[in-house]
């Protein structure tokens, strides 16, 4: 038999992690995905080319192959404006967390670079706006997510400002050498701890 | 005396590995290391030299830390982001609920989105006092730092182990690893993220920590990559008192460049080196039958080549895209149908390959496909169990880490394979750690978590 170890308790043990949600969880993850890859996007000034590429780079070309199969993908957040929204399977959620982490490490110095900004001017009792890099990341997420979300899902733009600021720390934690899992993990974290 | 044997350098932090006496001298004969130590350095540049706080501990305490960052880290990274009630609140907003504990004692409380305090539990000193601020850069350095001892030290079945028999074993492999880097002179080992560089120095290396960065490792980095040792201590040196440079508040002239340009150029450069992971591997037969080219076979692991034993890799200096220059915009624009092709918009959907994210190496599909045809849940079972598995080269279930007290009590009934019974195919060389989790649906999932 082979020996047996004694580790303090993981995270898993107190916040449990079922691999298995049901479509409704999965609409959850996907409108958290589908945020995390716009505030790559506004942060680095990327677009759907870059996603695209990105899923070719990593051998899911299958899943997000062309700019149709990617708007679905994202279409499906019940954030969203549209109709004939779809349902995310795991294997879509997980291309996406691949991708996003590659973007994220493929960017991971301007992210750092972000962060350390908007900590510098925190500390200064400095708007973030007042740094052209994260003023500019603001207003694209901001109009970004004013233009694509529905009516019902409009946010003030304080909130829209936090929200784009969480993301972008997310973001760096994605960009490290295990952001993928920890991306996974997080978002089926948060299906159970809404 | 202590001797260093592995120091892990994020921008913001040190962490050295120590274990007493001369490991070299004694891995010849066999005698036990019995004492394995750490101590962190929180050293940001950002921060007065007279200001930076140490702190030094057993193993014991070390992993209880690393827990206690990976539990904080990914309690933080699931935290519902815009609380309505003060959306600005960047430094004191969120409550104080979410902690990490341990028998050690150590917490981390968050201060706001931007700032968190580790309150040291048993780690405190006169000198570093109870608690160390941090900010979030800080925080994903030290996380950073602790993963990658981790992911070295889960190679090593022992670190996770009681003293014994086994730490001989572990820390052998420790010492086998000192001494190949010493003898190639390369600072950088396959577990060493692109962030950071990592050392294996004997216990006669006393250069100032100055000089600890290897010309090698230096000379691999990219000119504007976030800086070493050395180049921090440079920037210390010509550091102004104002942290915050006029270029940070300027606009980035990447920004505004014309959305015409061409953004694959960047993508490209930054695609060349880049950590890839691996195509997902063959799990079920059950896929949508709609879905087209249903007879493509999956793809190979891109990254499968990267596992060979005892392989020593200086990140590619192209890993990272750093060059604000090489920032290419590239419009974000909403699209929809209407914007495509007629090919494009009837473009049938592409069979999805199945598996998990993490089946990189065919062990991984092969102890979930053991379990799916062994695991049956006990009736009283209401919560998922987990368990480190570590498979040695021949393939073979080498030692098991229940993760949690129930993954414990429910061991007997997880039929694990004996460590003489053939169990998954043999590793190229090296061990493996997989993470093994049983839900009480019957579910099974495997994730790689590190090899060797």
């Amino acid at each position: 038999m082979p020996s047996i170890a004694q580790p303090s308790p993981s995270i898993q043990d107190r916040f449990p992690l079922d691999q298995q949600p049901d479509p409704d969880q999965l609409d959850d993850i996907k409108a958290q995905l589908d945020l995390i890859l716009m505030a790559i996007e506004a942060l680095a000034t990327i677009g759907s080319d870059a996603v695209l590429q990105a899923a070719q780079d990593l051998g899911l070309s299958d899943v997000v192959g062309d700019r149709v199969a990617l708007w679905r993908l994202r279409q499906s957040s019940p954030l969203r404006k549209g109709q004939g929204r779809k349902r995310l399977d795991v294997d879509e959620a997980r291309s996406l967390v691949l991708i996003i982490c590659h973007l994220a490490q493929n960017h991971a110095e301007l992210i750092r670079r972000s962060v350390s900004l908007l900590e510098q001017l925190t500390e200064q009792d400095r708007p973030p706006h007042q740094a052209a890099l994260l003023g500019n990341y603001l207003d694209r997420f901001g109009n970004t997510y004013e233009e694509r979300m529905d009516e019902s899902h409009q946010i003030s733009s304080d909130e829209r400002t936090y929200l784009a600021l969480k993301l972008m720390i997310d973001l760096l934690f994605y960009s490290l050498p295990n952001g993928s899992q920890r991306l996974w993990l997080a978002l089926f974290t948060r299906v159970h701890h809404p | 005396m202590p001797s260093v044997l592995r120091r892990y350098t994020p921008p913001t932090c040190t962490l050295e590995i120590m274990a007493q006496g001369s490991a070299l001298s004694r891995w010849t004969d066999r005698q036990v290391l019995k004492q394995v130590k750490f101590r962190l350095h929180f050293d940001d540049p950002r921060i007065p030299k007279d200001k930076r706080q140490s702190i030094s501990g057993d193993r014991q305490q070390l992993e209880a830390l690393c827990q206690v960052v990976t539990d904080y880290v990914q309690t933080m990274l699931y935290s519902p982001p815009a609380p309505s009630s003060s959306p600005l609140s960047l430094v004191k907003s969120r409550p104080s609920t979410r902690q990490a504990e341990s028998r050690t004692d150590i917490t981390i409380t968050p201060q706001g989105l931007l700032n968190h305090e580790l309150h040291l539990g048993t780690l405190a000193t006169p000198e570093s006092g109870p608690m160390i601020a941090l900010s979030v850069t800080q925080l994903a350095d030290l996380s950073t730092a602790l993963d990658a001892y981790q992911a070295d030290a889960l190679v090593i079945p022992t670190l996770a182990q009681p003293k014994g028999l086994g730490a001989i074993q572990g820390w052998w492999q420790v010492a086998a690893i000192a001494v190949f880097v010493m003898g190639t002179t390369i600072s950088a080992v396959q577990f060493l993220p692109s962030q950071m560089s990592m050392e294996t120095v004997s216990e006669s290396d006393a250069a100032p920590r100055g000089d600890e960065i290897s010309p090698e490792s230096s000379a691999s980095a990219p000119a504007n990559q976030r800086p070493n040792r050395r180049q921090r201590d440079e920037e210390e040196a010509n550091a102004s008192d104002d942290p915050l440079t006029d270029d940070l508040l300027t606009d980035d002239p990447d920004l505004d460049s014309s959305p015409a340009d061409d953004p694959r150029r960047s993508e490209g450069r930054s695609r060349q080196g880049a950590q890839v992971p691996p195509a997902p591997t063959p799990r079920d037969s059950s896929r949508d039958s709609a879905r087209s080219r249903p007879d493509q076979p999956p793809q190979e692991p891109a990254i499968a080549s990267e596992s060979a034993p005892s392989t020593l890799r200086v990140p590619n200096a192209g890993q990272r895209e750093m060059s604000p220059s090489a920032e290419q915009p590239d419009l974000i624009e909403p699209f929809d149908l209407d914007d495509f092709s007629p090919e494009e918009r009837g473009a049938p959907r592409a069979p999805i390959t199945p598996g998990t994210a993490f089946d990189r190496l065919p062990q991984v599909s092969e102890v979930r496909d053991y379990f799916q045809q062994t695991w049956t849940p006990p009736s009283d079972l209401n919560q998922l169990l987990e368990y480190r598995l570590s498979i040695n080269s021949s393939g073979t279930l080498q030692s098991v880490t229940p993760l949690g007290q129930p993954s414990r009590d429910y061991l007997d009934s997880t039929a694990m394979p004996g460590s003489d019974q053939p169990f998954v195919s043999p590793t190229p060389g090296q061990s493996l750690n997989i993470r093994l989790v049983l839900s009480p649906t019957g579910s099974v999932q495997t994730f790689l978590e590190g090899e060797n």
